[in-house]
């Protein structure tokens, strides 16, 4: 999705509209809040964080310079969002709570993407990979944003962006080569 | 495993997850109220702290931009170029002092703050009250505020009057000197 471009000049307001607004959320809202769920684990803690990080980019529009994409920027927002959520839900990761259920959605009628690994799903094995591998894999693989712009988004070197990445990959192919061999 | 593959295998196990239409209302609602606040002077809509100090920065450049734009349109039309790009400039400079004044020692407590929470995950603000408990406690008890003194606790000592009956409660302490 492409913003109005901007001119340098002093008395001009840099501000979204709320079609523009609303036609980002149309464009990345759905991607955004599957993030959040597979990071928070929570639906109702991920839809907070997605409406936080929409708010966010909305209010700070000014500061947004461009030189990153919309989507890394936004993912940037929510990677940090999902971070403060968790910070602020330590306490109830203590209490004993419900296991997350997700409503996994029936792919008999995706016949075109399975794969030997659809035995055990993917959320479920991402589930397992701790939260820095998930962010990152996420962050990479999903939302498609270069190993560059992760480092960029997380304030990390690069080369611990790639280790961390490959770490995760391994160890979710471990995931699901076991889940395959159990059966 | 593709990149290809990996989204849309998510996206189809979650494709029941989805922004809900209130969702998107709420987050438009709440937008439409942070534009509404400064013109209006209605409630702005501080979701979170930072966004609100970003808001209210963003308010203190716009208004001397603002101020600047129409004082150089003055003096364009009274044919003073030099004199409106003079303002303008100040004008700018002005603004951009007002950010930093705005965010100075804030800006750098919230940062601290926010590297001990993300990075170290030191809950920061219960570490300071329990700090700030001992602290406390410490001037309390070294500082003579209780008014006894060293040589008062060493004289003191615990005499059981009545032991034979059990003890009585009062006249258990006696002070020999």
């Amino acid at each position: 999705m492409e913003l109005p471009e901007r001119t340098e000049r002093p008395g001009i307001e840099y501000t979204l509209t709320e079609n523009e607004l609303a036609a980002l959320m149309d464009a990345y809202s759905n991607m955004l809040l599957r993030t959040a769920v597979l990071l928070l684990k929570d639906l109702r803690l991920a839809e907070d964080a997605v409406q936080e990080t929409f708010l966010k980019f909305y209010a700070g529009y000014a500061n947004y310079r461009g030189e990153a994409g919309i989507k890394t920027y936004l993912g940037r927002i929510l990677v940090n969002e999902c971070r403060q959520s968790r910070r602020r839900a330590w306490y109830r990761r203590n209490i004993p709570t419900p296991e997350f259920e997700l409503e996994l959605a029936d792919e008999s009628a995706e016949t075109d993407i399975r794969s030997l690994h659809d035995r055990l799903s993917l959320t479920e094995a991402l589930m397992k990979l701790n939260v820095g591998s998930r962010e990152i894999l996420l962050l990479h693989y999903y939302n498609g944003l270069t190993v560059r712009e992760i480092a960029d988004a997380l304030g990390m070197p690069e080369g611990s962006v790639k280790s961390r990445l490959k770490r995760g990959r391994d160890r979710l192919r471990d995931i699901l080569q076991e889940d395959f061999c159990d059966e | 495993m593709s990149d290809v593959k990996f989204g849309k295998k998510l996206d189809s196990e979650l494709k029941n997850i989805v922004f809900t239409d209130k969702s998107r209302n709420r987050v438009l609602e709440r937008a439409a109220g942070r534009r509404r606040a400064p013109e209006y002077g209605g409630a702005a809509d501080h979701a979170s702290a930072a966004s609100g100090r970003a808001a209210e920065q963003s308010r203190a450049v716009e208004h001397s931009e603002t101020a600047a734009f129409r004082s150089s349109a003055d003096h364009t039309s009274a044919d003073h170029g030099n004199a409106a790009e003079h303002n303008v400039a100040a004008a700018l400079r002005s603004a951009a002092a007002a950010g930093r004044r705005l965010s100075g020692a804030k800006e750098w407590w919230e940062r601290l703050h926010s590297f001990m929470n993300l990075e170290l995950r030191i809950p920061v603000k219960p570490l300071v009250v329990a700090l700030f408990i001992t602290v406390s406690g410490i001037v309390y008890a070294c500082f003579g505020v209780t008014r006894v003194s060293a040589e008062d606790i060493r004289r003191s000592s615990i005499t059981v009057v009545n032991s034979n009956q059990g003890g009585q409660a009062d006249g258990i302490y006696k002070n020999k000197g």
